[in-house]
């Protein structure tokens, strides 16, 4: 009975003493673990900042559009792009052109650069030049500060006719979205490459009513029509309801509405 | 497979989709779809869809393979090479998500949607390491 009694104890006592040791080591374990999980994400970490600092992200904005004395880029290609056509306000081409092509574009969008430096000649060429279309631009200036300054500097451009210059010379000097690059500098030099143009009138008529009212309507005109990204177009025969294309569809919306 | 590698490779997947589609897009200059906001085109054309010349998307493209064919490695090992590599997707993750907010001032539903599934990854692959299946 007693031999029995101490055996259970001893048993007993064993088994704490186990299940201690396994506690202990589990907790050992766990300590273990957690140190190899801090160490590997803190090094994944590290190694992540060290490759984006390195590879620079971003880069400066080394290009002409924050250097008061570079020169406009292609000036010439553009004047020669768009000479001869009639401009009226925010309308390019012949004003009673069968088709509307209405473009809403951000003068800072780089997509918008990138229709205006590659498709835009060819629409000029083949639909407006040809009086099949007439192109009107609205501004849908939503990424930030500098898109409000050219849009406001190429409304009162439009009053002068020249709003189609001013916009096709922006998208070739574009700087880099929201730096700070459309400063008086930048928009008097831009403006200042448009032959025939009054460069301080358009400057003072920035803030007019008449610009501001416009810009407004524009922005408006882009939230009535859904647009949600930049550059939308809407193309249509006059007195139909136009249809909503992206750059990569709008010359094919065109042939079709031609056909 | 238990469920837990089944989970991280079925997330590990859409990811891939994800990073799959804006690639093919940066390489043919097309348009994202956007669903809401306009930001998909503005990101993607940023200077800050490439790092040192590699589009940002095909660095995604790669992170999300690497992820899935670890998830072929057992044991420890194994698990602590799935928290290393979600680690530095998900802090890669939280730049890109910085520079869309702050710096580029737009926001591409795609991109958010990798750094969600990235973020679930991460959260998987510590669960698994730190509660690792009695069977290991």
């Amino acid at each position: 009975m007693s031999k029995d009694s101490r055996e259970q104890r001893r048993a007993q006592a064993r088994a704490q003493r186990e299940a201690a040791e396994r506690a202990a080591a589990q907790a050992a374990q766990r300590r273990k673990r957690l140190q190899q999980l801090g160490g590997v994400v803190v090094a994944a970490v590290v190694v992540v900042v060290a490759v984006v600092l390195i590879a620079g992200g971003g880069g400066s904005d080394d290009n002409a559009a924050t250097d008061p004395t570079a020169t406009v880029n292609a000036t010439a290609e553009i004047q020669e792009q768009l000479d001869g056509i009639p401009q009226d306000g925010f309308t390019l081409g012949d004003p009673d052109a069968p088709i509307t092509i209405t473009e809403f574009g951000d003068l800072q969008c780089p997509a918008c650069a990138n229709f205006a430096n590659t498709l835009m000649p060819r629409i000029v060429n083949d639909w407006v030049r040809t009086g099949k279309a007439r192109f009107q631009y609205r501004h849908f200036a939503f990424l930030g500060e500098d898109s409000t300054r050219l849009a406001q500097m190429a409304l009162a451009l439009a009053e002068q006719d020249r709003m189609f210059d001013f916009i096709e010379l922006v998208y070739a000097n574009q700087g880099a979205e929201n730096s700070g690059y459309a400063t008086d500098d930048y928009l008097r030099r831009i403006a200042g490459a448009i032959p025939g143009v009054d460069v301080e009138r358009a400057m003072k008529a920035r803030e007019s009513d008449a610009v501001l009212d416009r810009l407004g309507e524009d922005q408006a005109l882009a939230q009535t029509n859904g647009v949600d990204s930049t550059p939308t177009f809407l193309v249509g025969r006059s007195g139909q309801t136009p249809q909503k294309v992206g750059a990569s569809q709008l010359e094919s919306a065109l042939t079709q509405l031609d056909s | 497979m238990t469920r837990r590698v089944a989970a991280m490779a079925a997330l590990a997947l859409a990811g891939l989709g994800v990073a799959t589609y804006l690639t093919v897009v940066h390489y043919s200059g097309g348009e994202p779809v956007c669903a809401v906001g306009h930001g998909c085109v503005t990101v993607q054309e940023s200077e800050y869809a490439e790092l040192a010349g590699v589009p940002v998307a095909l660095i995604g493209l790669i992170g999300y393979v690497a992820i899935l064919a670890s998830l072929a490695l057992r044991g420890d090992t194994g698990r602590l090479v799935r928290v290393a590599m979600t680690a530095g997707g998900f802090a890669f993750s939280v730049y890109l998500t910085y520079l869309e907010l702050f710096v580029i001032d737009a926001i591409c539903q795609w991109c958010v949607g990798s750094a969600v599934i990235m973020t679930a990854l991460l959260a998987l692959a510590v669960h698994d390491f730190l509660h690792p299946p009695e069977d290991a």
